[in-house]
């Protein structure tokens, strides 16, 4: 017959390196948040700092050395709209990943809409100025419409095939405090998602591969 | 990902971690010394081989135990021919013809419960020990496993190898049934055995007709037995040094109807026996082994939900975003860019898994360390699916099992 025993002694070593384990990866976990934030915040920065750059050459070349100075404004605003779509999707990436704290998410995201609707303003006037050979894409969303995912999944598609000739703007309207972003639902009177606002015609609903193809081809003379 | 799918994946985290830990704690307390007991004198043992339609696998089988380093005289040997179709009791007849030691014992068939029973019932050793009929024991098992009975044990388990694996799934088993001889060596420390073997597993005669035998009816009759024996506080050991080895499934169908019983047979003898769940007086086989074999199959269920979430979904999507492109891949593949995020990913997560992940290649290493063969020795390509596959189609036969539970459907042996 067995003398039954209970092993108190390792399950509470176990019990203690498990949750020594955890509190480090927590710890670690805590570090490397800030320090995503901190590089979103740096980004932010470099991007605002970028934009004035792109203002002030977009000022100046309204009045001076258009021609020789075009192809740079145009340069500078494909690489920083670029720039800002890939470190919106890691805020995005992050979010999702629950990498970032909520209050902390949901104010970049506001400064990401922020800034791309300044950067689509900047992108539709340099377009006047110099004649780029770009089209602008207004792309409102929110978190549970149906045929969002599908939309942004085309219009990936599509910056894929045309590259840094279609410049898309992503407005996640979901994004509640943001006044911005009711301005331009009523100026644009989009009550429908996904709906993009194509240089100045709204599409409501889901836009078919065909009907962009067709207005992107349209719109870029290709 | 949803809020139940995560504190399902953390809930599993947390309890892998600990046990991995756990078994860390009991792998530096018990470090492996193999056992230098010499038996003195040679207890009388009566084996019993149940066979069913085994006519090509048997005679390896006998031919092991004709050649056991155990007199002669201490050994009966039953061959229990459980009403076969095919020439097993011909094949048997003519190989136990002159071995005074052997015997052909014909029955009705009825079961490898049953036939245990028969050999039981004729049984004239003080000790017991079965095998199947398509394993064999290595010349010194028994002697070895008889080094370990002292008064208070009643089962000695042996060490299972797989006998030479020829397929793909034969060799992964083979990985899987060295790894088991550790934990069996780990937890028989603790007193938390409670399978005993088909193959090769040795008992107190005595004390298996006083438990009324094996259950006929159970589909896994030897992890039952071991249920019993820890019910009525009998202690049950490990032999790292019996070595049997035994021909696992060497398809993919053969693997899941042997799996598909096991994990029955395991849900019906944890019903069975709940009433030693948490239950202090059985010591850690109550408050640890019980709630691990619950765990073990909670855990296949969470492993299951989770690749599904994590990797399927996500491939599904993909696929439905080609759709939704009508196939035009070549625009992102001449944009294609590999960059790695390593800040998005998880650090508790990382750590979490790299601890788990670190302890089981340890246990992996050292199983293999004290078994003398090489990690490497099945190869690479057994190595890798070993660790990220065949849990998961283990995971989910028992999905499937949980399934054929729920609406009742019936199994035989």
């Amino acid at each position: 017959m067995v003398v039954r025993k209970i092993s108190t002694a390792d399950y509470v070593i176990a019990g203690i390196i498990t949750v020594l384990v955890f509190s480090l990866g927590l710890s670690l976990g805590i570090i490397l948040d800030n320090a995503r934030y901190k590089d979103t915040e740096v980004q932010i920065r470099t991007q605002e700092l970028d934009y004035n750059s792109l203002q002030f050459q977009s000022s100046y070349l309204s009045t001076l050395e258009r021609e020789r100075s075009c192809p740079v404004l145009q340069a500078s605003l494909k690489t920083a709209i670029f720039d800002l779509s890939e470190s919106l999707e890691k805020v995005i990436s992050y979010g999702d990943n629950g990498n970032l704290a909520n209050g902390d998410f949901d104010y970049l995201r506001r400064r990401y809409i922020l800034d791309n609707l300044r950067y689509w303003l900047l992108a539709r006037e340099t377009k006047k100025m110099c004649g780029l050979d770009t089209v602008s894409v207004l792309y409102f969303y929110e978190e549970n419409c149906k045929d969002c995912p599908n939309q942004g999944v085309l219009l990936s598609h599509f910056k894929n095939v045309y590259g840094d000739r279609l410049l898309i703007f992503p407005i996640d309207t979901s994004v509640e405090n943001e006044p911005m972003i009711k301005i331009l639902q009523g100026q644009h009177n989009v009550h429908v998602y996904p709906s993009i606002i194509v240089e100045n015609f709204k599409f409501e609903g889901l836009t078919t591969k065909e009907e962009l193809e067709g207005l992107l081809c349209r719109e870029l003379e290709c | 990902m949803n809020a139940l799918i995560k504190v399902l994946l953390w809930a599993s985290y947390a309890v892998s971690l600990y046990f991995a830990i756990f078994l860390f704690l009991q792998l530096l307390k018990n470090k492996y010394r193999p056992a230098k007991k010499k038996l003195t004198s040679f207890p009388h043992v009566t084996i019993t081989v149940p066979a069913y339609n085994e006519s090509k696998t048997i005679l390896p089988t006998l031919e092991s135990l004709n050649n056991l380093r155990y007199p002669k005289d201490k050994i009966q040997v039953l061959i229990v021919d459980d009403g076969s179709t095919d020439n097993t009791p011909e094949v048997v007849r003519a190989y136990v013809k002159n071995k005074a030691h052997m015997r052909l014992v014909k029955k009705k068939n009825g079961g490898k419960g049953s036939a245990l029973n028969k050999g039981l019932k004729m049984a004239k050793g003080e000790y017991f020990s079965c095998l199947d009929a398509d394993s064999e024991m290595a010349p010194d098992a028994l002697a070895n496993m008889m080094s370990v009975f002292d008064k208070d044990v009643a089962i000695v388990t042996p060490a299972m190898r797989v006998k030479e694996p020829k397929t793909f799934i034969q060799r992964m088993q083979r990985v899987e049934y060295i790894i088991q001889v550790l934990l069996a060596r780990l937890i028989s420390r603790l007193d938390c055995q409670y399978v005993a073997p088909g193959p090769g597993s040795v008992y107190r005669t005595g004390v298996l007709r006083k438990l009324g035998g094996f259950d006929e009816n159970n589909l896994t009759e030897d992890q039952e037995i071991g249920y019993r024996h820890q019910l009525h506080h009998y202690r049950i050991r490990h032999c790292n040094e019996g070595l049997v080895f035994t021909k696992s499934p060497a398809t993919v169908k053969e693997f899941y109807k042997q799996r598909n019983r096991w994990y029955k047979g395991g849900f019906a003898n944890l019903v069975q026996y709940r009433k030693l769940m948490f239950n202090k007086e059985y010591g850690d086989f109550g408050v640890m082994q019980m709630m691990m074999n619950v765990v073990r199959y909670a855990l296949c269920i969470v492993a299951l939900v989770v690749t599904f979430d994590i990797f399927i979904m996500p491939w599904m999507n993909r696929l439905k975003d080609l759709v939704i492109i009508e196939y035009d891949l070549l625009p992102y593949l001449e944009r294609l860019t590999l960059h790695l995020d390593i800040a998005s990913i998880g650090i508790l997560q990382m750590l979490v898994l790299g601890v788990i992940f670190a302890i089981t290649l340890y246990l992996f290493w050292t199983a293999h360390k004290e078994m003398k063969e090489g990690v490497l020795h099945q190869g690479f390509l057994v190595f890798i699916p070993y660790f990220f596959l065949y849990y998961l189609a283990k995971s989910a036969i028992v999905f499937i099992v949980l399934v054929e539970l729920m609406v009742g459907k019936k199994q035989k042996w």
